[in-house]
């Protein structure tokens, strides 16, 4: 994924970002990380809910496995925030993208929807996960991070900056998180915060490097998941970066031993059935349901779900760590919503269309 | 016998006191084997398949399990795992009353009574935690020297002290999650049920969050006291210790599904279990089975029934061990191989390594090898709350009520402790899918009326369990006859069960204790004991029915006597000096805790134990 | 006419379930062929017929004396109702009465795919019975709602949000 002005205020000059040499701008970027790792879970859960039960199990697997890791970067910048004395904010409307939405590619712009699970979804997937090591002359989520470090580095070097504060909001210990993604660590000093971001960088796409060669095979062994043989573990995700775990998928095969980016993965097909999917209308909206109180009542409920999501991730994050707990809870219960709205027919569809949620957050006043 | 393959140890059942022992030997270096008798899972989470000379082949993993729990009309606890006749298991669905003298011979058990034996085991790779539910109580210090203290039972030739450190090595083995500050029991103000735990000891996961009914109950029986011979004892709800997974403390992290290992890290409320935790939050053997062989030095052979035990009469060692291999359950086809090791260890569970000794006619110059079969006769009570306490959510029972486990009335009468359920009638009733085709049926209900009626009793729906202490008796044994045998031609368990006097009255006064906490609730009782009950019996004119509880025990005990037991405090054979038995059949006595963690702690001795003589040959 | 959809009017009246919640299981249409394929087509279409010409309210409402009189009280369409119910509900179809089968019944023929005795229809049918939903739980094994839900009071929804 790509940042640059036009999609998310953030200080750049000549495409390079700028130095981060206050508390401020380090605070503002550590919400944008936070709002860019979220930013993505509404299209790859809206493709994984799709997916109809006990079927496509190892695309399921892959799916859920990079949302899991991308909570898992949004924990570790919103710790960082609370470690350095910010404030998270989940709570407001701003904080969704409105689908579709557009993220850029290279020199031109590719839009990124809510859709089922398919092989355009995984095309997407791969667009925003695009590694690092391909976006020349473009400002990734890797220098993104990098930045955020050196700023940290920086800021602790001033000796009139109380970069990490005693007296802060609880962080979330790493007894809150679990599921997959990593393991959440405490944020104390400018070693455990770069421990942090480096966590990000590393599973992400990487920071670009010059020997980067695409003909080069992939490392064996166990920060890969590629072995010489067959792996017992079949159905898993392997750690490889998340654009190689979707390109599996869009393969229908495996990576194996000797493969390389360019060569692409020879392996074992990889099981897929993209008829045992929920034909989901994309980027659904309210607006669709205008004429149809019952369905609209569901996405409404959804939408009530997933604001409640927004406000608990919110307390969770603003001093009170437990709420997660519950916080998964609503996540369960939306799954469920939104597998509900997925399969009612859209009335008087052309497509023969079903239903989806409109990932929308209703202020209180809305 | 140049054929025959060596071990440093053969270990017969892959359950969890098959797993435990060849997890420790394994991560010391040893050479282990398990025999298994069942079918297996081998690690995998996921059904797969694949090609072997241009057939498919399938592997089924867990998930073949809930496939068949889900389609299956009986949701009994054998429910999930196959039905395999060349390693038959006991299931409830073969209880009936036993009349007129006619032993029960339709299951795998044959019943000869006076009443049936109800309590059931898996016999798969992973053993009975598959299905079990995961209460880790320990044994009050009182429970191991009952003998002395109230003239009943049998002591055992060792005390709580000695036992402790293996407590808490289990308790992080297996993840168990609870405060020591409210297992030790000091809250409550009845001494005798008071635990010592170690000062800074701590279980690895906090407690699981209790449920809304426990809360509830908590709140509503505040202070309640019942007297039993003039003295009062408290009625105390406390979290129960399970073996479940919950929030991790310090460093531990909690170990997820076999094969799957991102799920399962917290238990997610599947309210199911018993018969099988879908995302394996719950422990099971697997887990272990998978450390064990990660250690590179242990093999499991599933589909291997082992039937004899050899002896070498010059050293009365066991010289090896004859089993059954077979390629289908389908089929009876079979080949017969030997293995050997230098130590041998039965972990095939109370009935099946009692069954073993006495077809090979080993390890029993005391006369005890299947005598002393015990289990936790549990008798149920239910009602409906006055309010919704939201049944049918979360871990079948987080709680009990564990202050009336000991006690000076113990000289007369049962023990027993209380389970508090979280899922409604479902064990008592079978609701709500047994209940609700009444409601449409008979009731002639429909539309809001069902619905309503649903809604507005089932969340008011709970149940009480009395695990009632069942002592010593030589006559509740497990024998064998040529008779009765499985497909493969091994023998069938035969079963001689009775419930004396001392249970009765413990299932009496358990009944009153219930009565009471009703009338203190306002609880609308709707308990029924039937003659027609499998498990029914009176007791002063009275009638009472109880269920099996799943706690095989007893079957041979250890004792500080080669005349009076099986197994010394070792845990080895008096017989035989490299047979070791391990399992809640070593137990001399049940008391009121489920027996798994006791018997796990034990294992972790004898697995010291079996090192130490492995180091010293 | 579309007897799919007759047969989720229908459902939803005899279960008190609104149509977008029953086409919510997912599982309407596996429903839809164990019924037909146990119970002759002339019977459901009098049974969906019937339904639809019972005298509708202004609200476009059935009473419930109508669809119990003619339909529930009738010994041809009863224990069909009542088997729809307990598939909406329970996920099982039960074997209908004896005396029913006798006079209605279609003989149990090997080739087909469903026999008329007890059986759970599928594993996705049984997690999707409505009894779970009305216990204000969750089907036992499926559908998990998460570590320590179970602590809190029964029917707790999240924090109501304004929507005026
Ligand atoms: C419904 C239910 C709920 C329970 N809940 C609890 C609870 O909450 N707390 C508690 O403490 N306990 C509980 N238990 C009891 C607990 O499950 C057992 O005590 C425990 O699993 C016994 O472990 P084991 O390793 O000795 O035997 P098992 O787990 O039964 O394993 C024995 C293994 O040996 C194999 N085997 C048998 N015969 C042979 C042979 N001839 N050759 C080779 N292999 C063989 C079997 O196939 C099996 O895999 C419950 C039991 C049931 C049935």
């Amino acid at each position: 994924m790509y940042i640059n002005d036009e999609c998310k205020p953030i200080k750049t000059k000549n495409n390079k970002l700028c130095p981060i040499t206050t508390i401020e701008e380090l605070h503002h970027n550590l919400q944008l990380a936070i709002e860019l790792e979220f930013a993505t879970l509404p299209t790859y859960l809206c493709a994984l809910y799709t997916i109809k039960e006990n079927t496509n199990i190892c695309a399921y697997n892959v799916i859920r496995s990079v949302v899991m890791e991308e909570m898992f970067h949004l924990t570790n910048s919103a710790n960082v925030l609370i470690g350095t004395g910010g404030f998270p904010a989940l709570n407001k409307p701003e904080f969704i993208p409105v689908f579709p939405t557009k993220l850029p590619d290279k020199e031109t712009w590719f839009t990124v929807d809510l859709q089922k699970f398919s092989p355009e979804a995984l095309t997407t997937f791969k667009y925003i996960e695009e590694p690092a090591e391909i976006a020349h002359g473009l400002i990734t989520i890797g220098e993104f991070y990098a930045n955020i470090e050196q700023g940290l580095v920086h800021l602790n070097s001033q000796t009139d900056v109380d970069l990490f504060p005693k007296k802060t909001h609880p962080q979330i210990e790493h007894k809150y998180y679990y599921g997959g993604g990593g393991i959440i660590s405490k944020v104390t000093d400018l070693d455990s915060a770069l421990f942090a971001i480096n966590a990000i960088i590393a599973q992400g796409e990487g920071m670009p490097t010059t020997h980067w060669d695409p003909d080069k095979p992939f490392p064996l062994d166990e920060t890969t998941g590629i072995f010489s043989g067959d792996h017992p573990l079949f159905m898993q995700p392997r750690e490889l970066a998340h654009y190689y775990r979707f390109n599996e998928l869009s393969a229908g095969k495996r990576y194996v031993c000797g493969d390389t980016h360019n060569s692409g993965p020879t392996g074992p097909d990889i099981p897929i059935d993209y008829h045992a999917v929920y034909n989901m209308k994309p980027n659904p909206k309210s607006s669709d349901y205008a004429n149809f109180p019952e369905l609209q009542q569901m996405n409404l409920e959804f939408n009530r779900l997933f604001s409640h999501l927004l406000n608990q991730l919110h307390d969770a994050f603003n001093g009170n760590p437990e709420i997660l707990e519950p916080a998964v809870g609503t996540m369960f219960k939306m799954k469920y919503a939104a597998q509900e709205l997925m399969r009612n027919p859209v009335p008087d569809s052309v497509y023969d269309y079903y239903a989806g949620p409109s990932w929308e957050y209703l202020s209180d006043n809305q | 016998m140049s054929t025959c393959e060596q071990f440093d140890v053969v270990i017969v059942g892959a359950g969890i006191s098959g797993a435990i022992m060849a997890q420790q030997l394994g991560a010391k270096g040893k050479k282990v084997l398990i025999l298994e008798a069942g079918t297996g899972t081998e690690d995998r989470f996921w059904n797969s398949e694949s090609e072997h000379e241009g057939e498919k082949v399938k592997h089924p993993g867990y998930e073949s399990y809930m496939d068949t729990f889900f389609t299956a009309l009986a949701k009994i606890p054998n429910a999930p795992f196959p039905n395999n006749p060349n390693a038959p298991q006991p299931l409830v669905t073969d209880l009936a009353p036993i009349r007129d003298n006619q032993p029960l011979t339709d299951g795998y058990f044959v019943q000869k009574g006076p009443l049936p034996f109800s309590s059931t085991y898996t016999r798969s790779e992973g053993g009975t935690t598959l299905h079990w539910l995961g209460t880790c109580l320990r044994m009050l210090p009182e429970d191991f020297d009952i003998n002395t203290r109230f003239g009943q039972g049998l002591d055992w030739p060792i005390d709580y002290d000695e036992l402790q450190k293996w407590y808490e090595m289990a308790e992080k083995n297996i993840g168990v999650s609870a405060n020591a500050d409210e297992q030790n029991y000091h809250q409550i103000n009845n001494s005798s049920v008071h635990i010592p735990f170690e000062n800074q000891y701590n279980y690895p996961m906090e407690k699981i969050p209790q449920s809304y009914l426990d809360h509830h109950m908590e709140e509503g029986l505040r202070g309640m006291t019942v007297s039993f011979d003039d003295q009062d004892y408290p009625v105390d709800v406390v979290s129960t210790p399970q073996a479940r997974n919950g929030m991790p403390r310090g460093d531990y992290r909690p170990v997820g599904a076999v094969g799957n290992p991102d799920v399962g890290q917290r238990c997610a409320g599947n309210s199911n279990c018993v018969p099988i935790c879908p995302i394996q939050a719950k422990y099971n053997a697997l887990k272990t089975l998978e450390q064990a062989r990660k250690t590179g030095n242990v093999e499991i052979r599933n589909q291997c029934v082992v039937y004899d035990i050899e002896v070498d009469p010059a050293t009365n060692n066991i010289s090896r061990l004859l089993y059954k291999q077979y390629q289908h359950s389908g089929s009876p086809d079979h080949v017969c191989k030997t293995v050997t090791g230098k130590i041998v260890v039965l972990a095939a569970h109370a009935v099946e390594n009692a069954k073993l000794l006495l077809a090979s006619g080993i390890a029993n110059s005391s006369d005890q090898v299947g005598r002393n079969l015990m289990d936790h006769p549990t008798m149920l009570t239910w009602g409906l709350m006055p309010d919704k306490i939201g049944a049918f959510r979360g871990p079948g029972s987080t709680s009990g009520i564990p202050s009336l486990r000991g006690g000076a009335f113990r000289k007369n009468r049962a023990a027993f402790r209380i389970e508090i359920g979280n899922w409604g009638w479902s064990w008592p009733e079978g609701a709500p899918i047994n209940t609700v085709p009444d409601l449409i049926d008979q009731k002639n209900m429909f539309g809001k009326q069902l619905k309503d009626t649903i809604q507005s009793i089932y969340p008011r729906m709970f149940r009480f369990g009395f695990l009632v202490e069942q002592l010593p008796d030589s006559n509740n044994r497990v024998t064998i006859d040529p008779d009765y045998r499985d497909q493969l031609g091994n023998y069938r368990p035969v079963i001689n069960y009775n419930v004396t006097d001392y249970t009765r009255a413990g299932m009496a006064a358990a009944k009153q204790v219930s009565d009471q906490i009703f009338q203190r609730l306002g609880v609308e009782g709707y308990t029924e004991y039937h003659p027609s009950d499998p498990g029914y019996l009176t007791y002063q004119g009275k009638g009472y029915t109880y269920n099996g509880a799943g706690h095989l025990v007893g079957t041979h005990i250890m004792g500080s006597d080669s005349k009076t037991s099986v197994v010394n405090k070792e845990q080895r054979s008096w017989d035989h000096p490299n047979l070791y038995l391990v399992g809640c059949g070593n137990m001399p006595t049940i008391s009121t805790s489920n027996p798994t963690l006791t018997m796990a702690a034990l294992t972790y001795w004898a697995a010291d134990n079996v090192l130490k003589a492995l180091d010293q040959a | 006419m579309n007897r799919l959809s007759d047969f989720y009017r229908l459902g939803a009246a005899l279960t008190d379930y609104e149509i977008v919640q029953l086409e919510g299981t997912g599982v309407g249409e596996e429903y839809y062929d164990v019924l037909t394929s146990l119970v002759s087509g002339n019977i459901l279409d009098e049974l969906f017929d019937d339904y639809n010409n019972l005298d509708k309210t202004c609200s476009g409402h059935v009473p419930d004396e109508q669809i119990r009189s003619s339909i529930l009280a009738n010994p041809k369409l009863g224990p069909v109702a009542r088997n729809i119910i307990k598939l909406w509900y329970l996920s099982i179809w039960y074997q209908l009465p004896e005396n029913w089968r006798q006079k209605y019944g279609i003989p149990n023929q090997t080739k087909n795919k469903y026999q008329d005795v007890q059986f759970i229809v599928s594993r996705n049918a049984y997690i999707q019975g409505l009894v779970w939903q009305a216990t204000g739980s969750h089907p036992m094994g499926a559908k998990q709602p998460g570590y320590g839900t179970w602590s809190a009071a029964p029917g707790n929804q999240p924090h109501p949000v304004n929507f005026q």
